[in-house]
Protein backbone atom coordinates (compact mmCIF):
# COMPACT_ATOMS: atom_id res chain seq x y z
CA UNK A 1 0.00 0.00 0.00
CA UNK A 2 2.50 2.67 0.90
CA UNK A 3 4.61 1.73 -2.10
CA UNK A 4 1.80 2.47 -4.15
CA UNK A 5 1.03 5.65 -2.43
CA UNK A 6 4.90 6.59 -3.04
CA UNK A 7 4.20 6.07 -7.19
CA UNK A 8 1.10 7.69 -7.17
CA UNK A 9 3.21 10.78 -5.78
CA UNK A 10 6.15 10.31 -8.36
CA UNK A 11 3.69 10.26 -10.99
CA UNK A 12 2.12 13.47 -9.55
CA UNK A 13 5.44 15.41 -8.98
CA UNK A 14 6.33 13.85 -12.98
CA UNK A 15 2.82 15.20 -14.30
CA UNK A 16 3.16 18.85 -12.55
CA UNK A 17 7.23 18.79 -13.91
CA UNK A 18 5.73 18.27 -17.23
CA UNK A 19 3.12 20.58 -16.95
CA UNK A 20 5.67 23.48 -15.61
CA UNK A 21 8.69 22.07 -18.48
CA UNK A 22 5.76 22.58 -21.34
CA UNK A 23 4.63 26.35 -19.58
CA UNK A 24 8.64 27.22 -19.92
CA UNK A 25 8.55 25.99 -23.68
CA UNK A 26 5.09 28.09 -23.72
CA UNK A 27 7.10 31.17 -22.72
CA UNK A 28 10.11 30.42 -24.75
CA UNK A 29 8.19 30.02 -27.69
CA UNK A 30 6.06 33.26 -27.22
CA UNK A 31 8.70 35.80 -26.33
CA UNK A 32 10.68 34.87 -29.33
CA UNK A 33 8.64 33.51 -31.68
CA UNK A 34 10.29 34.37 -34.52
CA UNK A 35 13.56 32.40 -33.71
CA UNK A 36 11.63 29.04 -33.32
CA UNK A 37 12.62 27.61 -36.77
CA UNK A 38 14.69 24.92 -35.92
CA UNK A 39 17.53 26.24 -38.05
CA UNK A 40 17.60 29.08 -35.88
CA UNK A 41 16.90 27.29 -32.55
CA UNK A 42 19.56 25.46 -33.41
CA UNK A 43 21.89 28.22 -32.96
CA UNK A 44 19.95 30.06 -29.72
CA UNK A 45 19.06 26.95 -27.80
CA UNK A 46 21.76 27.31 -25.52
CA UNK A 47 21.20 31.26 -24.50
CA UNK A 48 17.47 30.92 -23.70
CA UNK A 49 17.06 30.25 -19.90
CA UNK A 50 13.63 29.61 -20.74
CA UNK A 51 14.24 26.74 -22.92
CA UNK A 52 17.04 25.66 -20.37
CA UNK A 53 14.60 25.65 -17.95
CA UNK A 54 11.90 23.46 -19.09
CA UNK A 55 14.97 21.15 -20.59
CA UNK A 56 15.78 20.84 -16.86
CA UNK A 57 11.91 20.16 -16.06
CA UNK A 58 11.92 16.98 -18.75
CA UNK A 59 15.22 15.56 -17.24
CA UNK A 60 14.01 15.43 -13.80
CA UNK A 61 10.50 14.34 -15.13
CA UNK A 62 12.53 11.18 -16.86
CA UNK A 63 13.58 10.46 -13.60
CA UNK A 64 11.08 10.52 -11.25
CA UNK A 65 8.96 8.69 -14.22
CA UNK A 66 11.56 5.50 -13.84
CA UNK A 67 11.07 5.72 -9.88
CA UNK A 68 7.10 6.12 -10.20
CA UNK A 69 7.39 2.53 -13.07
CA UNK A 70 9.44 0.87 -10.43
CA UNK A 71 6.56 1.09 -7.81
CA UNK A 72 3.61 1.16 -9.74
CA UNK A 73 2.40 -1.22 -12.51
CA UNK A 74 2.09 0.70 -15.81
CA UNK A 75 -1.42 -0.05 -16.10
CA UNK A 76 -2.10 2.12 -13.55
CA UNK A 77 0.91 5.06 -13.78
CA UNK A 78 0.15 5.51 -17.52
CA UNK A 79 -3.43 6.52 -16.87
CA UNK A 80 -2.60 8.35 -14.16
CA UNK A 81 0.25 10.23 -16.11
CA UNK A 82 -2.65 11.55 -17.96
CA UNK A 83 -3.34 13.87 -15.14
CA UNK A 84 -1.08 16.45 -17.17
CA UNK A 85 -3.81 17.43 -19.55
CA UNK A 86 -5.64 18.95 -16.85
CA UNK A 87 -2.40 20.80 -15.39
CA UNK A 88 -1.91 21.94 -18.17
CA UNK A 89 -4.90 23.22 -18.99
CA UNK A 90 -4.76 24.74 -16.20
CA UNK A 91 -1.16 26.82 -16.19
CA UNK A 92 -1.98 27.76 -19.54
CA UNK A 93 -5.01 29.54 -18.67
CA UNK A 94 -2.85 31.09 -15.77
CA UNK A 95 -0.12 32.16 -17.15
CA UNK A 96 -1.29 33.33 -20.95
CA UNK A 97 -4.60 33.49 -20.80
CA UNK A 98 -5.50 31.27 -22.94
CA UNK A 99 -8.92 30.59 -23.97
CA UNK A 100 -9.87 27.15 -22.24
CA UNK A 101 -13.36 27.20 -22.84
CA UNK A 102 -16.19 24.30 -22.76
CA UNK A 103 -15.52 22.63 -25.53
CA UNK A 104 -11.50 22.24 -24.73
CA UNK A 105 -12.37 20.98 -21.32
CA UNK A 106 -14.69 18.46 -22.77
CA UNK A 107 -12.05 17.73 -25.15
CA UNK A 108 -9.41 17.01 -22.44
CA UNK A 109 -12.07 14.99 -20.13
CA UNK A 110 -12.55 12.52 -23.23
CA UNK A 111 -8.91 12.66 -24.15
CA UNK A 112 -7.89 11.97 -19.96
CA UNK A 113 -11.16 9.37 -20.26
CA UNK A 114 -9.48 7.26 -23.44
CA UNK A 115 -5.99 7.52 -22.03
CA UNK A 116 -7.24 5.51 -18.95
CA UNK A 117 -8.99 3.14 -21.09
CA UNK A 118 -6.10 2.12 -23.36
CA UNK A 119 -3.49 2.18 -20.26
CA UNK A 120 -5.96 -0.55 -18.41
CA UNK A 121 -4.33 -4.12 -18.63
CA UNK B 1 -17.74 48.19 -42.15
CA UNK B 2 -20.58 46.80 -43.62
CA UNK B 3 -18.79 43.84 -45.79
CA UNK B 4 -18.88 40.06 -45.03
CA UNK B 5 -16.48 39.22 -42.78
CA UNK B 6 -13.33 38.74 -44.30
CA UNK B 7 -11.76 35.51 -44.42
CA UNK B 8 -8.45 35.44 -43.21
CA UNK B 9 -6.18 33.23 -45.32
CA UNK B 10 -3.51 33.77 -42.87
CA UNK B 11 -5.28 32.15 -39.98
CA UNK B 12 -5.94 29.09 -41.83
CA UNK B 13 -2.54 29.18 -43.45
CA UNK B 14 -0.62 28.60 -39.77
CA UNK B 15 -3.63 26.31 -38.42
CA UNK B 16 -2.77 23.81 -41.49
CA UNK B 17 1.30 24.74 -40.26
CA UNK B 18 0.20 23.73 -36.70
CA UNK B 19 -1.66 20.35 -37.67
CA UNK B 20 1.53 19.67 -40.21
CA UNK B 21 3.59 20.12 -36.94
CA UNK B 22 1.50 18.49 -34.72
CA UNK B 23 1.48 15.06 -36.95
CA UNK B 24 4.73 15.14 -36.90
CA UNK B 25 4.95 15.41 -33.10
CA UNK B 26 2.90 12.49 -33.22
CA UNK B 27 4.95 10.53 -35.79
CA UNK B 28 8.12 10.88 -33.96
CA UNK B 29 6.78 10.48 -31.09
CA UNK B 30 5.59 7.22 -32.03
CA UNK B 31 9.05 5.93 -33.49
CA UNK B 32 10.24 7.08 -30.41
CA UNK B 33 8.46 5.01 -28.12
CA UNK B 34 8.44 1.62 -30.23
CA UNK B 35 12.28 2.65 -30.51
CA UNK B 36 12.52 2.72 -26.23
CA UNK B 37 10.33 -0.42 -25.99
CA UNK B 38 12.46 -2.01 -28.08
CA UNK B 39 15.60 -1.41 -26.28
CA UNK B 40 14.57 -1.82 -23.00
CA UNK B 41 13.14 -5.29 -23.84
CA UNK B 42 16.96 -6.39 -24.54
CA UNK B 43 17.50 -6.50 -20.82
CA UNK B 44 17.93 -10.13 -19.28
CA UNK B 45 14.72 -10.96 -17.36
CA UNK B 46 14.49 -10.28 -13.40
CA UNK B 47 16.94 -7.87 -13.82
CA UNK B 48 17.67 -4.96 -10.63
CA UNK B 49 16.50 -1.15 -12.26
CA UNK B 50 20.33 -0.26 -12.61
CA UNK B 51 20.85 -3.23 -15.07
CA UNK B 52 17.71 -2.70 -17.11
CA UNK B 53 19.04 1.01 -17.24
CA UNK B 54 22.19 -0.02 -18.27
CA UNK B 55 21.40 -2.53 -20.89
CA UNK B 56 19.20 -0.05 -22.30
CA UNK B 57 21.81 2.67 -22.71
CA UNK B 58 24.11 0.41 -24.55
CA UNK B 59 21.43 -0.54 -26.92
CA UNK B 60 21.77 1.24 -30.72
CA UNK B 61 18.06 1.92 -30.20
CA UNK B 62 18.34 3.97 -27.61
CA UNK B 63 20.56 6.26 -29.84
CA UNK B 64 17.47 6.52 -32.16
CA UNK B 65 15.35 7.71 -29.58
CA UNK B 66 17.40 9.72 -27.97
CA UNK B 67 17.95 11.40 -31.82
CA UNK B 68 14.16 11.10 -31.99
CA UNK B 69 12.75 13.30 -28.85
CA UNK B 70 15.96 15.96 -30.01
CA UNK B 71 13.69 16.09 -33.54
CA UNK B 72 10.28 16.55 -31.38
CA UNK B 73 11.81 19.64 -29.10
CA UNK B 74 13.07 21.65 -32.20
CA UNK B 75 9.40 20.67 -34.54
CA UNK B 76 7.63 21.05 -30.70
CA UNK B 77 8.99 24.47 -30.09
CA UNK B 78 8.06 25.41 -33.89
CA UNK B 79 4.22 23.90 -33.11
CA UNK B 80 4.20 26.33 -29.86
CA UNK B 81 5.41 29.12 -31.36
CA UNK B 82 2.02 29.29 -33.43
CA UNK B 83 -0.51 27.42 -31.51
CA UNK B 84 -2.11 27.37 -27.51
CA UNK B 85 -0.32 25.21 -25.05
CA UNK B 86 -3.56 23.87 -24.25
CA UNK B 87 -4.37 23.25 -27.71
CA UNK B 88 -1.44 21.44 -28.47
CA UNK B 89 -0.43 19.42 -26.08
CA UNK B 90 -3.69 17.69 -25.76
CA UNK B 91 -3.69 16.61 -29.16
CA UNK B 92 -0.23 14.66 -29.08
CA UNK B 93 -2.65 12.10 -27.23
CA UNK B 94 -3.11 10.53 -30.77
CA UNK B 95 0.20 9.10 -30.23
CA UNK B 96 -1.46 6.96 -27.70
CA UNK B 97 -3.30 5.81 -30.22
CA UNK B 98 -0.83 4.93 -32.74
CA UNK B 99 1.32 3.55 -30.41
CA UNK B 100 -1.65 0.62 -29.80
CA UNK B 101 -2.26 0.53 -33.36
CA UNK B 102 1.37 0.19 -34.51
CA UNK B 103 1.75 -2.19 -31.46
CA UNK B 104 -1.08 -4.58 -32.44
CA UNK B 105 0.29 -5.07 -35.92
CA UNK B 106 3.69 -5.00 -35.82
CA UNK B 107 4.24 -7.06 -32.08
CA UNK B 108 0.92 -8.93 -32.33
CA UNK B 109 -0.16 -7.21 -29.03
CA UNK B 110 -4.11 -7.90 -28.77
CA UNK B 111 -7.09 -5.15 -29.23
CA UNK B 112 -9.74 -5.56 -26.56
CA UNK B 113 -12.45 -4.39 -26.30
CA UNK B 114 -11.81 -1.38 -23.78
CA UNK B 115 -8.41 -0.39 -25.71
CA UNK B 116 -10.77 0.34 -28.76
CA UNK B 117 -13.34 2.41 -26.72
CA UNK B 118 -10.62 4.06 -25.08
CA UNK B 119 -8.87 5.21 -28.93
CA UNK B 120 -12.30 6.11 -30.20
CA UNK B 121 -12.76 8.54 -26.70
CA UNK B 122 -9.59 10.16 -27.76
CA UNK B 123 -10.41 10.36 -30.84
CA UNK B 124 -13.27 11.92 -29.80
CA UNK B 125 -11.96 14.63 -27.66
CA UNK B 126 -9.32 15.72 -30.24
CA UNK B 127 -12.32 16.04 -32.64
CA UNK B 128 -13.58 18.40 -29.68
CA UNK B 129 -10.27 20.36 -29.27
CA UNK B 130 -9.63 20.83 -33.02
CA UNK B 131 -12.87 22.74 -33.70
CA UNK B 132 -11.37 25.58 -30.98
CA UNK B 133 -9.25 28.46 -32.43
CA UNK B 134 -5.54 27.22 -32.43
CA UNK B 135 -4.60 30.20 -30.81
CA UNK B 136 -6.21 32.70 -28.41
CA UNK B 137 -6.93 35.97 -29.38
CA UNK B 138 -5.69 38.78 -27.07
CA UNK B 139 -7.62 40.68 -24.99
CA UNK B 140 -7.09 44.22 -26.57
CA UNK B 141 -8.07 42.82 -30.20
CA UNK B 142 -10.77 40.82 -29.29
CA UNK B 143 -13.38 43.19 -29.19
CA UNK B 144 -12.49 44.03 -32.73
CA UNK B 145 -12.38 39.81 -33.27
CA UNK B 146 -16.12 39.77 -32.71
CA UNK B 147 -17.10 42.10 -35.38
CA UNK B 148 -14.70 39.88 -37.83
CA UNK B 149 -15.09 36.39 -36.85
CA UNK B 150 -11.88 35.07 -38.70
CA UNK B 151 -9.24 37.75 -37.91
CA UNK B 152 -6.27 36.25 -36.49
CA UNK B 153 -4.36 38.88 -34.04
CA UNK B 154 -1.27 40.15 -35.34
CA UNK B 155 1.48 38.43 -34.44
Amino acid sequence: MTDRVLGLFFVLASVVLEAFGNIFFKQAAELNSANMRPLVLLRTVWQDKNILAGIACFIFEIMLWTLALSHLPVSIAFPAGSMSFVFVAVLSYIFFREQVDAMRWTGVALIIGGVILVGLK
Amino acid sequence: MLSRPVIDTRYFQQRRAVWIGLALTIALDTAAQLCWKSAASHAPESSGMLQILAATFRQPLFLVTVALFICMFFNWMAVLSKADLSYAKPITALSCVSVSVVAAIWFNEDMPVHRMAGILMILCGVWFISSTRHRTIPATARSQAAAIPMKDDAS
